[in-house]
């Protein structure tokens, strides 16, 4: 956990990578409060506060007495939210970072050319 | 929302020292709050009183609905563990163990037991005997077993060596997933309890400096990093809590920092880099110098 | 608040009456027995049979009757070790107890309970034992060690009465002095036993401007042994209320 963003985003943002990568496919139980809390070593209620933030996203469902669910159409949904950050997130610091250490763009394509081509 | 403890302008003092000075405040039932700050700074003080261990000079306390002093009813759900305590002349590990019980209703034996293993106690040892480690485990074993639905812990874990500390943790936060209950933690060590923590209070010379959820509190202060000028720029007219630089860059700690404030500074080629509580409390407490615009203004 | 799979918070505990807390109090102070009954007993009986050992040495060496003086120790040392036991209750487990919840009211009642318990038992085993002693002449030796002859002959009861008032007297002596102390710590203690050194030198200066020297000693003789007894009784009962009131205010400072 690093002092970075509030822990119950990060805590959401750990089930969402699982979501996103498939190892907690639709229908999959999301482990429950306790357990989450017990693993990050954080505060029970910390942890409910992301889980609760991922329902209200429809990341997840709740049945009452059972559990937490991964929603129907969340790794969709989380796929298609990242993409809209993609260029703030991602493609912005690289071309800061490139314009910093003087690459030009077409020196960049070919850069992200021979990376792709590894 | 509902509240375990109430306190109404609370004053203590002792032969013209302030311990605790003019404190209001609630503690939220069932959760861990974490009542930080520097030595010396009230926090055993303010434990006692809530206790109904000292009496206060001036103000009020209700704890689970009426004044804790000498209010037997009261005190039956609270447990109290001091860094300092003192045990009954030769008593053994065993007897603190064997009488917790009688004044604990919810003193769980089996739980006393695992703890025991866990912290490896000596049971036929004599208290007085004990290393310092050992007796910081004594008491901790107390209060994580009493399971009292108002649990003090005044920096009892000092004792402890960094493995015993981050056992005590765990067990806590395990116990308190299963039996929840209010839980009242003092400490200087900031940034090891900071994730345990659901609620912080801030206490500085007696008086209550911040009180506010952890997450909260980190949020309201983020370190500008980058070049003299332009951190110096950004910095002016903003509360700055502390100023450090090297050769040419300049790192300043600024309070709270907007969404959009963040990405200008980003956007100027600064960097922004997080604040843990532990720096944030030591800035807004620590002495004030001439290289920190600490004041006492700047204090909420 | 809290939902999905998280336990209830845990609801206040109900309380519990007065005589069961007193009770709690009373099971604290014997939760380790070592001090207040194997100790104490076991030194009072390696006292008596070190002393037994003596007296025979110098039966034996001829002069039988030369063994007539020797010493009380067996009241003595327990009362003693009483008023320790009762100074320890104090300054060490008065903290622990309020660590525990214990309010003062509580701790002072139960601490109240266990002295008086531990007095009359005492005051049983001793009485029963000068009986004894009485009984078989001084071990068969005209030894006194529970029974010192120049009380005389007050039977069973007599000496239970005096071994109980006399231990009650000294654990509420040791209770309020102590209470003195946790009180007001050593501030206290100075200011406490300066008042007390100058109230015996005035006691003595007015006795003696006001001649009464003999009054009082006419008092003595009148109330004689079960009447003093019980005017210490009077005086234990005003200790204890004293203690009282001192621990009422008390902190557990560190």
């Amino acid at each position: 956990m690093d002092d970075g963003r509030p822990i119950f985003l990060q805590v959401a943002e750990q089930i969402e990578n699982e979501v996103i990568e498939g190892s907690m496919p639709e229908g999959a139980q999301v482990p429950s409060i306790n357990a989450l809390a017990a693993f990050h070593r954080i505060n029970p209620a910390t942890a409910l506060k992301g889980v609760t933030m991922l329902v209200d996203t429809g990341v997840l469902y709740k049945q009452r007495g059972i559990g937490m669910f991964v929603a129907a159409g969340a790794r969709e949904r989380l796929m298609a939210a990242r993409r809209d950050n993609f260029r703030a997130e991602y493609i912005r610091p690289l071309l800061n970072e490139a314009a910093k250490l003087g690459i030009n763009p077409v020196q960049l394509s070919d850069l992200i050319g021979k990376e792709l081509q590894q | 929302m509902s509240t375990t403890v109430e306190v109404s302008h609370l004053t203590k003092r002792f032969r013209g020292v302030t311990a605790v000075d003019d404190v209001s405040f609630t503690l939220q039932e069932g959760a861990i709050h974490g009542l930080l700050g520097r030595n010396g700074a009230g926090k055993t003080t303010l434990m006692q009183l809530l206790t109904g261990q000292e009496f206060a000079t001036s103000g009020e306390i209700s704890v689970l609905g009426s004044s804790p002093v000498e209010n037997a009813a009261v005190l039956r759900n609270v447990c109290f563990i001091k860094e300092s305590q003192k045990y009954p002349e030769d008593f053994k590990v065993k007897h603190v163990l064997k009488s917790a019980p009688w004044f604990f209703a919810n003193w769980s034996q089996d739980f006393a037991d695992s703890l025991v293993k866990d912290f490896d106690l000596p049971l036929d040892r004599k208290v007085k005997k004990l290393s310092r480690g050992q007796l910081s485990a004594v008491g901790v074993i107390v209060g994580l077993a009493s399971r009292a639905p108002l649990t003090f812990f005044d920096e009892p874990y000092l004792g402890l060596d960094a493995v015993a500390r981050h056992t005590f943790y765990d067990r806590l936060l395990a116990d308190y997933a299963e039996h929840p209950r209010t839980v009242v933690l003092s400490t200087h060590l900031i940034d090891e309890v900071s994730n345990l923590l659901e609620r912080v209070l801030v206490i500085d010379r007696g008086r209550i400096l911040m009180d506010d959820t952890a997450d909260a509190l980190r949020a309201t202060a983020v370190t500008v990093v980058g070049q003299h000028a332009g951190v110096e720029e950004f910095a002016r007219n903003r509360e700055v809590l502390a100023r450090e630089s090297i050769g040419g860059i300049a790192s300043v700690t600024i309070a709270g920092l907007t969404d959009t404030e963040r990405s200008q500074a980003t956007a100027a080629g600064l960097e922004l880099s997080p604040v843990s509580l532990q720096q944030l409390i030591v800035r807004r407490t620590g002495p004030m110098d001439a290289t920190t615009e600490h004041t006492k203004e700047n204090v909420a | 608040m809290r939902t999905l799979d998280t336990a209830d918070v845990t609801t206040t505990v109900t309380p519990t009456s007065l005589p069961r807390r007193v009770r709690a109090m009373v099971r604290l102070h014997l939760a380790n027995p070592m001090t207040p009954i194997y100790m104490p007993l076991m030194i009072l009986s390696f006292i008596f049979v070190a002393n037994y050992a003596i007296w025979q040495l110098v039966a034996s060496a001829g002069n039988g009757d030369a063994v007539g003086n020797m010493n009380n120790g067996g009241v003595g040392f327990v009362v003693i070790y009483m008023m320790v036991i009762a100074v320890q209750t104090m300054n060490s487990t008065f903290p622990f107890a309020m660590g525990y919840g214990v309010t003062r009211r509580d701790f002072y009642l139960g601490s109240a309970a266990f002295f008086v318990l531990l007095a009359v038992g005492y005051a049983a085993l001793l009485a029963v034992l000068g009986v004894v002693e009485r009984a078989t002449d001084g071990w068969g030796m005209g030894a006194q060690f529970f029974a010192p002859l120049f009380v005389g002959d007050i039977g069973g009861h007599g000496w239970f009465y005096l071994h109980l008032t006399l231990l009650l007297f000294f654990f509420f002596l040791g209770a309020s002095t102590a209470g003195v102390y946790v009180r007001w710590r050593a501030n206290g203690m100075y200011v406490f036993f300066g008042s007390l050194v100058v109230a015996v030198i005035a006691t003595i200066w007015l006795i003696i401007q006001t001649d009464s020297g003999d009054a009082i000693v006419d008092f003595v003789t009148d109330a004689g042994l079960f009447g003093m007894l019980t005017w210490s009784l009077v005086v234990s009962a005003a200790l204890s209320l004293v203690g009282y009131r001192l621990i009422r205010r008390a902190t557990p400072r560190a």
